[in-house]
Order: structure tokens, then C-alpha cells, then sequence
């Protein structure tokens, strides 16, 4: 018996290719979006965390310090004075390479007598006794390096070869002496972007005389004693993290923007369910008459439930490895767009290579698998209805979904208040948030066929009176078929409504930091002063920069901004240390109605001012203070007004000059800004300007500025953009599919129609507008979900994800967009099947069946 | 049937995506190999040419940069004066350098153990970097720690290395302090004695305070220590063989106090050994009539032992009797073969000096005490008993055998 089901299904199967095609398809994308995201994601973080630890091996700690950089002398005191044994200097800084101006290096100077147990990298080469030569030399020779042997490949480098380095503003040349060869991907991948050389080399080369990066420690659970002398000796500006909390609290930095991703992941999942959902539905109702057959034959109902199951598993196998393949190839992609927005969000990431997992692919398989059989149990559980006595006509079918259509519209007057309340009433968590969206978008879905029946009823009385019936008939079509019609512009309203919810979303957060950049660049000149804030040379330059600008004609006045940073809550924190003016103090966007008194307060008192992202991401309130760490120890500091800030979803603290001369060292400027005098020439200025300065430092209009900036916000944005586009395009892709199978499903309903005298063009007409009528309720029900989301996705997933408020800027371009796309992409669908139809012949079309 | 046959496809579907993701080129990670390197062993295997002809697998282009600048050196060709605390610092400008602290101790139980701490310079290069870092240093610093526990019958060792930049290692020149991280030889006062030797590792402890009894003598041609016939071929060495003894060591389980004597040699040269020399034999012994006997044999790589061999006794009165090679008989009367390295070692001597009227035998401790470290020689702690004038006498020390194979 089973054979005949096996060949009953497998004949059918190979009847229709292009529904089996498309099943595979949407389960394919959906999977290959979901573990793209993933692996892209996992891969950008993997890369910055096995930068730090495959590097120091087993250090389970660090020494960081702020701006300031760690003295080295704090190692001696570690290693000398507290006999403290497993520990490990880094001096750190970036050098580009000469020849190849855009490629980048890390350079890490090291210690080469740390003790082995710390299993650094360089410890690590299986062939030791070529290790120590090149380690010998390293300390003995200046400017030496070491390098991986896959980078010295790819630069054309041999053992002995010199190459030429930019740091510190000028040319240096390094000679590579030793090459490391990597046992295995990671460390491969640690080292594709590391320059190895001797401390001193680097201090030399990067010009951090006396400074450390950071000093690994090796503690175990033995000697926790290590811990109280670290303590007794270190300095204000630095601290003892664990690596373990230091990725953690990398990973809960990106945590919100991973969220976001992966929310869209899903989303592509959900398209590609529908589409096995789709097809598996046409495949159970096209054999309605086999199924009552089999039955009438003797076949159960667990055959055949489980025949359809198979077939579904069949698909799912297919559709989950060539998403698999194809999700490896797009996470490629992906890996560029996601480590870029981190870099420009977060925090640096040198190497980027994708990296698969076994588990990412596990859980690619059980996530394309679980969502196919989970898309077919409705058709299968169906299947199984069909009676074998009576073979169930469509009209029965039909009237049952009307029920059901119903049902579905009372749901989801519950679903989208639901929703509503769910997005407004969940607290901070950000997957709330997303689960809500989820919910009013299902709840928009499962109002959609009753509002379908609604509005070709309205169609139908509009255009029946113009036209008569062949005016009646697209409208009538529609709603006679509504169990599947009304899915695909389900699914159709699903993608446009996304669409257009990103859309003004985005469009929204584009105005709100426009807004934003152009109130908060008040000076019209800006000089930036980039570089390691460590030595106090750079101090004293920048200093006398500084007077030397006050100085020029045609300059009103100054201001300046130093970025540092401080601890606070045992963590590091970014402080923006502003000498302000009148011009400035205006530029500040306040959150709330600030007093007449607060620049007074702000100079003169121990206060901060604090950022929107700071206030939200730490529950602080005006009024309450914040502990920061001083040389003298933990300082309270009132926070006195909370401001606007896009430039980062972690926040910062204000602070003035003032206040922060008295507690830290003057680690000069990060930025000053010039404002010129009234009828000045501002370009003239800004050339007078460009010749104070070294090749690092440049200045900047505030037009310049703010294309500069603007650039960074579209670029941050380049990976949702192209996500959404993705998941659209899969969506379109789906729907337009699904509609070509609706009407090549009809081929006798057309010919019929044929038959009793419709033209070809009559009927091409007909399936057309057919296909427009339903993309144009998809589109116009998008308008009022697609609103929703983005209201949704501003204030609630944005803000809690980043702490930022936005504006909701409408803009209607974007609606016509959306109902534009719905109706044409649903046209063009209906197109095909018509052509096709108006060749076949009705004799022939009538046969079919 | 169906089942089966997609379980069959299935199997067949996983076959094919393993492939097909191996075949991608994309790195899997996997753990780490930890492997232990010998990087410092083959480091020091090149500085050990320093103080021993030993180094059978010797660097070319480390040695040809050695060679080459080898007459940038400062070498050890005349007489000169000593001064204190100065010549308790280091010597840059010659090649290599060492600190030697050895000592029996026991504890009020009469349990008895040995000690070494030794502190050795090599400089990679003759001339004094200039650099704005103070990373930038040519001095390297080495040091060894041993404890011999002889009722467990263990021997303990740790070693440790740095440069001396940014003071992590080093040797001061206004009083006498010698560092390498936190393992220390330092005065207590204003003069070079009662010296603090402080040094532990994760398994055993030394903090002493030794005291010198004697004053200190001057080897060879009063300091200038001939190794070898041609002129430089010599080290400047003078000798404290006798400082009072006491403080605490400890093990992993255990502390003691303890007292006795220690010994400490400061040598420094620049090439010291000959090619046809393979290794010595050094012995520092204490007697109990207050004298000291110290004696080198250098050995030939024929066999026979070295003209250059030599030493001194020193009397109770600290007159020192300088000793040449015809005036010390040694003869091997046990062998002792390492579990470890599988090299032999003597570990048996009856020393002869007809002048003195002295035949003594000396016997290690505990056999094992062969320092399986980066540079691996054998030093260990003594007991001597014999006659001297016909009258019994006896006493401890430290023998070290360098060059065994």
C-alpha cells in the first residue's frame, strides 16, 4: 500500500516543479537570511573577543586604563614589588602600512620573558626551536617584527624583508624576522591584521614612551591574594576586568543591534514559512480527489497525514541545505556591512573572516526543518479531512473558511490592541518590543480577508454599475477564492507594511539627527586632534596649537572638546570635556526645561551633564549623582541636565574643563572648534588653518562635518537597508509566485470562460486586474500597519535598544512608495499566468482537469 | 518505505553539506593547541656558551653576531682594583656576569637542606642603546633557584629571565642590590653586609640574611681568574666563603627556620673558555676548622683534565694559599646517571692536596640534583668528611658539574 502512496505522491510531485521550486525557494532564503545574520554577527564578535584572548592565551584578566594609558612602571611595581608572576605588558597602537594606504595593523608590543603559562600567541609556534631565534632577535634588534606567515604571503614579505610602516606621523621601517605560523583558524584569523614586535619597538614606533595598553594577568582560583596587591598598587585611571566580563560586556554593548538583526532574520523565516505553507496547501487541494480516492481505498488517515509530512520533510531537507550553502555565501556579505556598523557604533574590530560553526549550522537545519513542518501542518491536518465518500467540492471548501475568515477577523481585533499594549506595557526588553511588532503585523494578516471581502464588495458595486459583470468579475474572483487569496495578500500586506514601517522609521531617524547635527555644530570651523591621548608631549602641543589659533585674525573664539575617558561603576565611561561659549552652550538640545542657572552650575560645581543613550541605559535622573573614580578616590558628580546625543547608543557624560582639571590630567584636546568673526573669510581661515597642523590633524567645516556625519548615519544603516530590501525581495518574490500559482491553478475556470465567449484580451484583462485588485488592498491595508510598526519601532524597539528618542517625521512619499510597490508587483504577477491562458486554447484548458 | 527512504536521503543530504561546508573556504575554530615550547632552553643553549664550551648545537647566525662584535667587549686582561659596593653591580661592557649564592642550612631539628640563588647578566650586544624607551635594553638577566630537601629527598628548581630594562632586572652599582623581578639579593644597610636573599616560586621559598664572616678573597692572580691560555680568556672573580646563615625557607607544606653558611662567587668576563675545554668541576667547600677549599677542574673534551684548573684555600686567619692544577688530586669514586637527562655525573670524590696535608671525601646530599632548567648543569649540596694533619675533619659545601653529556 505504501508504495502505491510513494508513487501517488511522487507523481504528483514531478507535475508540478515549479510549486516545489518555489517551496524550496522560500524555505532556502528564509534560512539562508536567518544564519547569515548569524554568522556574520557571531563572526564580527567571535573576531574582537579572540583578538584579546588567543593573543594572551590563558589571561583571565586585564589592566586597562583610560585615555590617560597605563604607566609602565606599574608593571614593574606588579612584577618587582609585588612578585606578582603571570602577568604581561602590551604596548598597542595602529600603524598603516606604506604601500597599501587603506590596510591597517595592529601592532603589539610584547614582553618576550612573560611566562609561558600564559600561552601567548608567539609561545604557541609548534616549531620552537625557530620561535627563539626570531624572539632573541626581536628584543636585540630594533625595529623588528614578526607576522603571520599568511599576511607575509599576502604582502609579499620573506623572512628579512623591511617594510615601511606609518605611525606616529611618520615613516618607519620595520623588518619582519620570524614568521608565525597559526595551528589553527582562530588564531589565523587573530593574526591576520597583528604586527608582532618587542615592547620597546613598539613604544618606539608608535612613539608611547613610558606607556602601557594594558597588562594581562593570569589569576586562578588559587591565588586570590593577586588580587588585594593588584589593588594596593593601581592607579586612579585604571582597572582590573576579567576578559569573561569584557566580552560579556561587549556582547551586551551590540546586544540591542544583534536583537534588531536578528528580528529581521526572522522576519525573511516567516516569508519563506508562508511560502512551503503556500505550496503545500495548493498540493493538498490540487489532489483533494486523489486524497478521497486513496481514502475510498482503504488509506488512513495517519498515511495520509503522514505522506504529506514526508513530502514537506523532503522539502524542508532541500530547501534547509541549499539555504545553508546559500546563507554561508550571503553571511560573506553580510560580514563586511555588520563588522563596519560595529566598528562605526562600538568598538574596533581588526579581523573579519567568516567563521561556521557546527552549532550555527545545527541551528540553521533545526530552524529551516522545525519552521517547514511547523508551515505544513495545517495542509497536512486538512488532508486528512477529506472524506472518502463525498470528495469535497471547493464551494464546501470555501464556506468552511468563511467561518473560519470570521474567526480570524475577531482574533485579530484582540491581536493588535494586544500588541499595542504589549509594545507599551513591557518594560525595557527589547524582544518585547519585537514580539509585538510580530503580533499587530499577524493581527493586520488575520484581518486581512475580511477586510479583502469587504472592499471587493465595495469593488464590486462600484465597477459592476460601470461595467457590468466582466467589471464585477476580477472583484468576484477575488472574494469566491478568499481562503487563498486572502493569504497571499496577507503575505503581500505583511512585506509592504514591514517596508513601509522601516521606511519612515529610518526616514524618521535621518530628520531627527539631521535636526540634531545641524543645531549642534555651532563654531564654523572644526579642527580635529585625533591620536592616542597618552604622552604629555601631545598635551603641551596641542596646548600651544591652541593658543596659536586664538591668535589668528578673523578668529572670534574657541572652543574645545576633549574625549576621554573615566570610570565610573567600575566601568569606563565616555566623558566629552567641553570649554564652552555663548554659541555652544545654545547648540545643547535638552531633554527637558533646563534653568537659568545651569552653565553656572555646570562650571562652577562638582556636575555633569549627561547624555539621552547615558540616562536611559543607566536609570539616572536629574538631581542623582554619579560616582566617578579621581586620584582622591570615588567623587560624587550631580547630574544637572539630560541632552540629545546620536553618536553613539552607549551615551556619554558632559563635562566642563574646569571641573575636570581639578580631579584628572590634562590630556589636551580632542577637537576645537573655531568660530570666525562676522564678514569673515571662512575659507580663507580655514587654509590659514590647515598650515598649523601635522598630517593626523585636519580641519573641517561645518558643512564638511556634517556630510561627514550624515555619511556615518547612512553607513550604519547600510546593513538594515539591505536586510530589508533582502527580506522585501523575498517576500515580493514569494507573493509574486503565489499568485501565479493561484491563477494557473484556474486554468479551467478559465476555460470556461473562454468557452462561453470571452476574448483573450477580455481575459487577459480579467486576471490582471484580478491580481491588481488584490495587491491594492495589500497595499492599502500595508498604510495603517506600516504605520503602526514604525510608531512602534521609534518609540518603542529604538528607544530601547539605544536609548534614543526621534521625531516621527510622516512622510508620504513613503505610503505612495508602498502601495505603489504592492499594486504593481501584484500586476506584474497576474501578467504571466494571463498571457499563458489567452494562448491556451479552451478545448485543451478544459481538458487539464 | 517512504520513511526509510527519506532517512536514506537524509543521510545522504548531511553527507553532502558536511562537504559542501568543508569544502567552502572558511575556517572552523578549534581549541588552541597548547604546546609547550622550548623557547627559552634554545635561547640560553646560545648564552650558555658563555660560561661552558658546552653548546653542542650551536646558532650560526646567533654565534656569528656574537663573534663578530665579540671585540666590542671589555675583557678581563689585567690586574685591577676592586671597590665596594661598585664591583658588586653589574659590569655591562663584558659579556657575562654572575652572582652566586649557595649555603647548608638546617633547621633546630638538624633537618638538613641546601640552597642556590644565582643571578646571571648577558649582554646580547657591547654598546648601550639610545632609546627614549625604557624597553630598549641590551642586559639580560637570568636567574636560578634551588632548594634541596634532604629527608624528602627533593629538589626543587625555578628559574626566571628578563632584561633589564625598565628596572624589571638589574644590579646596582651604589649599594649592593641584585634584582630579577621580585627574587632579590639586597643589603640591609648602609654597608654590603647582612645581604636579604628573598626568592620564592609557586612551590618553595628562600628569604635569608647572610652575614660575612671572613671578608672576601680575591681568585686567581689577585681577581683576575685565568680559564684558558690566550690573554681575555679570564673572568674577574673574588669570593665571600663564608657568610653566617639564617631566615626561613618553605615548601608547598612547610616552613622552617633554619641557620648555616653560605657562599657567594661574582664573576664576570667576556669568553672565558677555550675551544679544546668542555666543562668544570667546581667545588666550594667549608670546613670545620674554619678554612675553605675552592677548586675548578677544567676538563678537556679528551678526557684529561685542564692546565688552567686551579683554586685556593683559605685558612681560618682568611689567608688565602692559591692552588694550581698539580696541587689537587680528584678521583671519581661513584657515578650517578640522571632519570631525567640520562646523563652520568660524578657523584662521588676523595679530593687529595698533599700540601695541606688533606684527604677528604665528598658526597652529594641527595644524588639528584641536576637543574633540568633552560641551561642544564648539575649543583648540588655536599657533606665532606676526611683528615687533615692526620686529624679528622669535616664540613659541607657545593660541588657543580657543567658540560656532562
Amino acid at each position: 500500500m505504501s508504495s502505491i502512496l510513494d508513487r501517488s505522491s511522487r507523481n504528483f510531485l514531478w507535475q508540478h516543479p515549479w510549486q516545489l521550486a518555489l517551496a524550496i525557494v522560500g524555505i532556502a532564503l528564509g534560512v539562508a537570511v536567518v544564519i547569515s545574520i548569524d554568522l556574520a554577527m557571531e563572526s564580527s564578535l567571535t573576531a574582537f573577543e579572540q583578538a584579546g584572548k588567543a593573543f594572551t592565551g590563558t589571561a583571565t584578566h586585564r589592566i586597562i586604563a583610560g585615555d590617560g594609558g597605563l604607566d609602565e612602571r606599574l608593571y614593574t611595581r606588579l612584577r618587582v614589588e609585588q612578585g606578582i608572576q603571570k602577568i604581561a605588558p602590551v604596548t598597542s597602537g595602529y600603524v598603516e602600512l606604506a604601500q597599501h594606504t587603506d590596510e591597517s595593523f595592529k601592532l603589539v608590543g610584547i614582553d618576550p620573558f612573560i611566562e609561558k603559562s600564559l600561552q601567548a600567541v608567539w609561545q604557541q609556534q609548534q616549531n620552537a626551536n625557530k620561535t627563539s631565534d626570531f624572539l632573541t632577535r626581536l628584543l636585540g634588534e630594533p625595529n623588528t617584527a614578526l607576522m603571520s606567515e599568511q599576511t607575509a604571503r599576502r604582502l609579499h614579505l620573506k623572512i628579512n624583508d623591511d617594510f615601511t610602516v606609518m605611525a606616529d606621523n611618520r615613516e618607519q621601517r620595520l623588518k619582519v624576522i620570524g614568521l608565525l605560523a597559526p595551528d589553527n583558524a582562530v588564531s589565523e584569523q587573530v593574526l591576520a591584521r597583528l604586527i608582532i614586535s618587542d615592547i620597546a619597538t613598539a613604544q618606539e614606533v608608535l612613539g608611547l614612551f613610558g606607556r602601557l595598553s594594558s597588562i594581562e594577568v593570569l589569576m586562578d582560583k588559587y591565588h586570590p591574594e593577586i588580587l588585594t596587591k593588584i589593588g594596593k598598587v593601581l592607579p586612579a585611571n585604571a582597572l582590573l576586568v576579567s576578559t569573561d566580563s569584557q566580552s560579556q560586556s561587549m556582547r551586551e554593548m551590540t546586544r540591542a543591534f544583534s536583537i534588531n538583526l536578528k528580528a529581521m532574520g526572522l522576519f525573511s523565516l516567516l516569508v519563506g514559512m508562508f511560502l512551503i505553507y503556500n505550496t503545500m496547501t495548493f498540493l493538498v487541494v490540487q489532489r483533494r480527489r486523489l486524497i478521497g480516492s486513496l481514502r475510498a481505498i482503504g488509506v488512513t488517515r495517519r498515511q495520509i497525514f503522514r505522506l504529506i509530512i514526508g513530502e514537506a520533510f523532503l522539502l524542508a531537507i532541500i530547501g534547509t541545505l541549499i539555504g545553508i550553502a546559500l546563507g554561508i555565501a550571503l553571511g560573506q556579505g553580510l560580514l563586511y556591512l555588520i563588522s563596519e556598523t560595529i566598528n562605526a557604533l562600538y568598538f574596533r574590530i581588526d579581523t573579519t573572516s567568516l567563521m561556521v560553526t557546527p552549532v550555527q549550522i545545527g541551528k540553521g537545519v533545526l530552524l529551516g526543518m522545525g519552521a517547514s513542518l511547523l508551515a505544513v501542518l495545517p495542509p497536512a491536518f486538512e488532508a486528512t479531512r477529506f472524506s472518502p465518500v463525498t470528495v469535497l467540492t471547493r464551494s464546501q471548501l470555501e464556506s468552511g473558511s468563511r467561518r473560519l475568515i470570521k474567526a480570524a477577523g475577531l482574533i485579530s481585533l484582540v491581536l493588535i490592541p494586544g500588541g499595542m499594549a504589549l509594545a507599551f506595557f513591557s518594560g525595557k526588553s527589547i524582544n518585547l518590543g519585537l514580539a509585538s511588532i510580530f503580533l499587530l503585523l499577524f493581527g493586520f494578516a488575520l484581518l486581512t480577508p475580511v477586510c479583502t471581502l469587504l472592499f471587493m464588495k465595495l469593488i464590486e458595486r462600484l465597477f459592476g454599475r460601470l461595467l457590468g459583470i466582466l467589471g464585477r468579475l476580477p472583484a468576484r474572483m477575488v472574494s469566491a477564492e478568499v481562503s487563498r487569496t486572502g493569504i497571499s495578500i496577507a503575505a503581500l500586506m505583511i512585506a509592504v507594511a514591514a517596508t513601509i514601517g522601516m521606511d519612515l522609521m529610518i526616514g524618521s531617524f535621518r530628520q531627527t539627527v539631521a535636526f540634531w547635527l545641524q543645531a549642534s555644530l555651532p563654531a564654523d570651523l572644526y579642527v580635529s586632534l585625533p591620536g592616542e591621548k597618552m604622552t604629555a608631549d601631545k598635551t603641551l602641543a596641542d596646548q600651544r596649537l591652541k593658543e596659536k589659533l586664538a591668535k589668528l585674525p578673523n578668529v572670534q573664539m574657541l572652543s574645545s572638546v576633549l574625549h576621554t575617558k573615566i570610570i565610573a561603576d567600575d566601568e569606563f565611561t565616555q566623558v566629552s570635556v567641553f570649554e564652552l561659549n555663548a554659541k555652544l552652550k545654545k547648540s545643547f538640545i535638552f531633554k527637558h526645561n533646563v534653568e537659568d542657572d545651569l552653565w553656572n552650575r555646570f562650571e562652577q560645581q562638582q556636575s555633569v551633564i549627561v547624555t539621552e543613550p547615558y540616562a536611559y541605559h543607566h536609570a539616572v535622573r536629574i538631581g542623582q549623582k554619579i560616582l566617578l573614580q579621581t586620584a582622591q578616590g570615588k567623587l560624587p558628580f550631580e547630574v544637572i541636565a539630560i541632552y540629545a546625543d546620536y553618536k553613539g547608543d552607549r551615551g556619554h557624560l558632559a563635562m566642563s574643563r574646569q571641573n575636570y582639571r581639578h580631579f584628572w590630567p590634562d590630556l589636551g584636546y580632542s577637537g576645537i572648534g573655531v568660530y570666525a568673526k562676522d564678514g569673515a573669510d571662512v575659507q580663507k581661515l580655514e587654509n590659514q588653518l590647515s598650515k598649523l597642523l601635522t598630517a593626523e590633524q585636519s580641519v573641517k567645516s561645518d558643512r564638511a562635518i556634517y556630510k561627514a556625519s550624515m555619511e556615518v548615519f547612512e553607513q550604519t544603516f547600510t546593513i538594515t537597508e539591505t536586510l530589508r530590501w533582502l527580506s522585501a525581495a523575498i517576500a515580493f518574490t514569494g507573493v509574486f509566485s503565489a499568485l501565479m500559482a493561484l491563477q494557473f491553478e484556474r486554468i479551467r475556470q478559465m476555460g470556461i470562460l473562454r468557452a462561453i465567449g470571452i476574448t483573450t484580451r477580455q481575459l487577459t484583462a480579467l486576471i490582471v486586474s484580478e491580481t491588481g485588485l488584490m495587491g491594492l488592498v495589500a497595499g492599502l491595508l500595508a498604510i495603517p500597519a506600516g504605520y503602526v510598526v514604525a510608531y512602534v519601532l521609534i518609540f518603542v524597539v529604538y528607544q530601547r535598544s539605544f536609548g534614543w528618542t526621534m521625531a516621527f517625521y510622516f512622510d508620504p512619499w513613503v505610503i505612495v512608495q508602498g502601495v505603489a510597490l504592492a499594486f504593481i508587483a501584484a500586476l506584474f504577477a497576474g501578467i504571466f499566468p494571463a498571457l499563458k491562458m489567452a494562448q491556451t486554447k479552451p478545448a485543451e484548458a478544459l481538458g487539464t482537469e | 518505505m517512504m520513511v526509510k527512504r527519506v532517512f536514506l536521503l537524509l543521510a545522504i543530504a548531511l553527507i553532502i553539506l558536511l562537504l559542501m561546508v568543508w569544502w567552502q573556504p572558511i575556517k572552523f575554530p578549534s581549541d588552541i593547541k597548547l604546546t609547550i615550547d622550548n623557547f627559552f632552553s634554545a635561547t640560553l643553549s646560545k648564552v650558555d656558551s658563555f660560561f661552558s664550551a658546552t653548546v653542542t648545537k650551536k646558532d650560526d647566525s646567533f654565534t656569528n653576531i656574537l663573534s663578530k662584535d665579540d671585540r666590542d667587549f671589555a675583557r678581563a686582561l689585567n690586574l685591577r682594583e676592586f671597590k665596594f659596593p661598585a664591583d658588586h653591580g653589574a659590569h655591562n661592557s663584558y659579556r657575562t656576569e654572575w652572582w652566586y649564592f649557595t649555603g647548608n642550612l638546617k633547621n633546630s631539628y638538624n633537618r638538613k637542606f641546601g640552597y642556590e640563588l644565582t643571578f646571571f647578566r648577558f649582554a646580547l650586544a657591547a654598546e648601550t642603546p639610545i632609546s627614549k624607551s625604557a624597553w630598549r635594553n641590551n642586559q639580560l638577566y637570568m636567574a636560578h633557584l634551588t632548594l634541596t630537601d634532604v629527608k624528602q629527598d627533593r629538589f626543587y628548581t625555578a628559574e626566571r629571565f628578563s632584561r633589564a630594562g625598565n628596572d624589571l632586572a638589574g644590579a646596582s652599582n651604589k649599594k649592593y642590590r641584585v634584582w630579577l623581578y621580585d627574587w632579590s639579593a639586597t643589603t640591609q644597610g648602609d654597608s654590603d653586609f647582612p645581604l636579604r636573599l628573598q626568592a620564592k616560586s609557586d612551590e618553595f621559598a628562600i628569604d635569608l640574611l647572610l652575614t660575612s664572616q671572613k671578608g672576601y678573597v680575591l681568585q686567581g692572580d689577585q681577581g683576575l681568574s685565568q680559564k684558558s691560555p690566550e690573554p681575555g680568556n679570564a673572568s674577574y672573580y673574588y669570593s665571600y666563603t663564608r657568610l653566617a646563615t639564617d631566615g626561613h625557607i618553605s615548601t608547598a607544606d612547610d616552613q622552617f627556620s633554619v641557620i648555616g653558611d653560605s657562599w657567594m662567587d661574582r664573576e664576570w668576563s667576556t669568553s672565558s673558555l677555550s675551544d679544546e675545554q668542555s666543562g668544570w668541576d667546581w667545588f666550594a667547600l667549608q670546613f670545620s676548622d674554619n678554612s675553605e677549599l675552592m677548586f675548578y677542574q677544567l676538563r678537556r673534551k679528551d678526557g684529561l683534565p685542564d692546565n688552567n684548573s686551579s683554586g685556593s684555600f683559605v685558612l681560618a686567619d682568611n689567608t688565602k694559599i692559591p692552588l694550581k692544577m698539580q696541587d689537587v688530586s680528584i678521583k671519581i669514586l661513584d657515578n650517578w646517571k640522571s632519570p631525567h637527562s640520562k646523563i652520568t655525573y660524578p657523584s662521588r670524590w676523595r679530593l687529595t692536596i698533599p700540601v695541606q696535608k688533606l684527604e677528604i671525601d665528598v658526597v652529594p646530599l641527595i644524588n639528584n640534583q641536576e637543574l633540568n632548567v633552560s641551561y642544564r648543569y648539575w649543583e648540588g649540596a655536599v657533606s665532606v668528611n676526611g683528615k687533615k694533619n692526620g686529624k679528622p675533619i669535616s664540613g659541607q659545601g657545593y660541588v657543580e658539574l657543567t658540560g656532562y653529556e
